[in-house]
């Protein structure tokens, strides 16, 4: 071994990462080596002063047993306990409430046409969704860039998703990744919507059924909505592939969020 | 206590410190870093089943802790100092040849430069890139090895040993400039 293949392996080497057969050679040529063994002795000692430095950054947390049970027991603190609401984010809340009060009265007056909402398709959406977060799953590409993402999840998924076109500077798209649906391939996008976490999945529209949601028409388009463990989900069906927005948003933002699908690769 | 909170508590003791120490190198505040950690523990916890077939890790734990923080700093809910780094920009970071030689530091004798390192080592770490920072921190503070590191930054392992062998230049290049630039040291070889 010569002192450019040490050099090579050494950080391999220092973290005990070096299979045996090799690291026994470089414990040779550091024998014959003084300038590869002051090489390690340096290394050596940067990382020892650095592990003594950041261990003691801050103060020993006792590991408190009983209050920690107690902490489990309480379970999760809801994810926007601790968003702050600007006036703008009040004022389009606002908007929104009455746009949503409006939309119920006219469910209600069309309730010939809808169906009571039931678990089904939005259940799976739902809890794949409370997965994705909460196991702190990643996504396969994480990139506002829309047209590298359409493109990533064409090559990984097979399926010619289109994403809608950004509906504010507010609405930012996080990435993407593949996931199956009832063993279904399909596409899974992210976006932050002005700090809410929402879900854009689309899948081949043939395999499911929208039966257990409500059907509501939007520019001269059939939608359907339902609301499951306080998250809005939101479905649309555009040429062969079913899209599905699911968040804790209200039904209107994202049924605006998802007619944003546009037509260019339909 | 529901055996099952207890089991998974047991699992968490001899990490409890280590997941201290990696949270506060994610966030700028003993606070935040706190947090971090609570609620690491209990997105662990909604998804933790104990089953024969299951082993759960301490890497999966760091994994979790890692994926939080980086919606932090999505959200800009806290102050994150560990971003996340997309995958482009990982590949724009500039690749070294390994077999090099080390970058020199100035000379100084053994208790200076313990000194020196005791000073200025967490600063030069501070001002690494942020894929480097990282891997240094889940070696160092949170004792990983390399196919832990992996797991938890999802990428291969060669990825890893190709950054950790960066990183190591690279902190002793900041470690090195800093003393060129404060005339530490006569400038030999150490």
């Amino acid at each position: 071994m010569i002192c450019s293949e040490v050099r090579e392996v050494l950080p391999a080497f220092l973290d005990n990462e070096l299979d045996a057969a090799l690291s026994i050679e470089l414990q040779r040529h550091l024998e014959r080596c003084p300038d590869c063994a002051r090489e390690v002795e340096i290394e050596r000692m940067i990382v020892r002063r650095l592990a003594g430095k950041l261990e003691t950054q801050g103060p020993e947390v006792p590991f408190d047993k009983p209050q920690l049970a107690r902490r489990l027991a309480r379970g999760p603190v809801p994810r926007n306990t601790k968003r702050r609401w600007s006036r703008p984010a009040l004022l389009k809340a606002a908007v929104a409430a009455v746009i949503l009060v409006g939309a119920a009265l006219w469910a209600t007056l069309n309730s010939r046409t809808s169906r009571p909402a039931s678990p089904g398709f939005s259940q799976v959406l739902v809890t794949d969704f409370e997965h994705f977060l909460h196991e702190g799953q990643a996504l396969g590409l994480s990139s506002s860039d829309r047209p590298a993402v359409m493109g990533w999840l064409r090559n990984r998924t097979g399926l010619n998703m289109s994403l809608p076109l950004a509906i504010d500077s507010k609405c930012r798209l996080l990435g993407a990744r593949k996931c199956t649906i009832e063993g279904q391939t399909a596409a899974f996008v992210m976006y932050d919507m002005d700090g809410v976490l929402t879900s854009l999945v689309a899948v081949a529209s043939g395999n499911f059924d929208l039966g257990g949601m409500s059907r509501v028409d939007r520019d001269e388009r059939i939608c359907w909505v339902d609301r499951l463990q306080g998250h809005a989900v939101v479905a649309c069906r555009r040429g062969n592939l079913l899209y599905a927005a699911v968040s804790k948003l209200n039904e209107e933002e994202l049924l605006h969020f998802i007619l944003g699908v546009t037509n260019e690769s339909h | 206590m529901d055996p099952t909170a207890e089991m998974f508590l047991r699992f968490v003791q001899p990490h409890y410190q280590r997941l201290h120490r990696v949270s506060r190198q994610y966030v700028m505040s003993e606070e935040d870093a706190r947090d971090l950690v609570q609620e690491t523990l209990l997105r662990a916890w909604g998804v933790f089943q104990p089953t024969e077939e299951k082993t759960y890790r301490r890497a999966w734990l760091f994994k979790i802790m890692r994926h939080i923080a980086c919606d932090w700093w999505r959200l800009q809910q806290r102050r994150v100092r560990l971003t996340h780094v997309p995958d482009e920009e990982l590949t724009q970071l500039a690749p070294s040849d390994l077999g090099e030689p080390y970058c020199p530091l100035p000379n100084m004798d053994e208790q200076q430069f313990r000194q020196f390192l005791d000073d200025q080592v967490a600063a030069a770490l501070d001002r690494l890139h942020d894929a480097h920072r990282e891997v240094l921190i889940f070696s160092v503070v949170g004792e990983l090895n390399y196919r832990e590191i992996a797991g938890v930054l999802e990428c291969p392992m060669g990825t890893v040993m190709s950054r950790m062998a960066r990183a190591r230049r690279a902190l002793r290049e900041e470690l090195a400039d800093y003393a060129r630039s404060r005339g530490i040291g006569t400038g030999g070889r150490r």
